[in-house]
């Protein structure tokens, strides 16, 4: 994590126990400044793709620092609900899939739990911009 | 399988393949949609709604064409209505690319399909109630009476209109013709 960013809560933490039920504004909000520090920190990055309007989201999960496979992150999609007022943010769930252990995790199951229920929004890099 | 698994599942079939289905899917509706219109409107024509029109006492061929708009916008509202129900005609793009917006979104499709599909019935009952009083109508409506007309040609030169008899004189259009060098009976006036 850069220099001045605010740790949270001892985040990433490798031992952490698998926690799949982070819910609430709270989780919300912790979730969402975590990827923002990564994000700037450099342990979460965009890379682009063949695409413009795909990017893959790399890096440590927020919480566990482990290895994510990658995510996809379409700039829009087709849901036919009512376009969101700024493009310029992709929200989506962002779920740790680290093949780590992590103590109480299912064996079905793979990350550190967090965070489906959470949603967290990415600003799309952009054009012409670094995204590493 | 959670409920989350299953919207999680949703939403990644929807982000590999699905967004290209959506819009094949909804121009396929379109398409059908339009096929639909165009049947709406040949069926109102025949119906005899429109056809006998022309037939029938002014007053009520004015009842007529009105039943007839009327029939004609109610049929292609209830059929666009009874589309969007089937799903895939409005299509929205999203940034919000998370499951709860797809659950979100899917909670709000059925409400609004609910919706269309009720009125889409209302509609189409309502209109084809109009559609056979107006069929109805133009059976059995008074056939309007033709007016014989006559063209005369006369001193005052050519005269066309009805032709009366008042107290022993000949009327054509109401004026009295004295002299006359022909007399053709006419459909229509020049």
């Amino acid at each position: 994590m850069a220099e001045g960013e605010r740790p949270q809560d001892g985040w990433p933490d490798g031992r952490s126990r698998y926690d799949r039920h982070a819910v609430g504004d709270d989780a919300q909000g912790k979730w969402q400044q975590a990827v923002e520090a990564a994000l700037r920190a450099g342990s979460l990055r965009l890379e682009p793709t063949d695409s413009p309007q795909i990017v893959t989201l790399r890096g440590a999960c927020p919480r566990c620092g482990h290895q994510l496979m990658g995510v996809d992150i379409y700039r829009e999609v087709l849901l036919g609900v009512a376009p969101a007022n700024d493009d310029q943010w992709a929200i989506i769930n962002l779920i740790c899939d680290c093949l780590e252990s992590h103590e109480g995790r299912p064996q079905e199951r793979s990350g550190c739990g967090w965070a489906p229920s959470l949603t967290v929004a990415i600003e799309w890099p952009q054009p012409g911009a670094g995204h590493d | 399988m959670t409920d989350e698994d299953y919207w999680l599942a949703r939403l990644e079939t929807l982000r590999r393949g699905g967004q290209l289905e959506l819009v094949r899917k909804s121009a396929s509706v379109w398409s059908g949609l339009f096929a639909s219109l165009l049947g709406v409107s040949s069926l109102v024509v025949l119906s005899g709604a429109i056809q006998d029109i022309a037939t029938v006492r002014s007053e009520y061929a004015l009842v007529l064409r009105a039943a007839s708009t009327l029939a004609l916008g109610g049929l292609a509202v209830s059929t666009f209505l009874a589309a969007r129900a089937g799903g895939h005609v409005a299509l929205g793009r999203s940034n919000n690319a998370s499951w709860q917006a797809l659950r979100t979104w899917t909670v709000s499709a059925v409400d609004a399909a609910t919706r269309d599909l009720r009125w889409a019935k209302r509609i189409g009952v309502a209109t084809i109630a109009v559609v056979m009083v107006s069929t109805l109508l133009a059976i059995w409506a008074p056939a309007e009476t033709s007016q014989q007309l006559w063209l005369a040609e006369s001193d005052d030169g050519l005269i066309c209109g009805s032709l009366e008899r008042s107290d022993g004189r000949v009327l054509v259009a109401g004026s009295e013709i004295t002299s006359v060098g022909s007399l053709l009976e006419t459909a229509r006036c020049p």
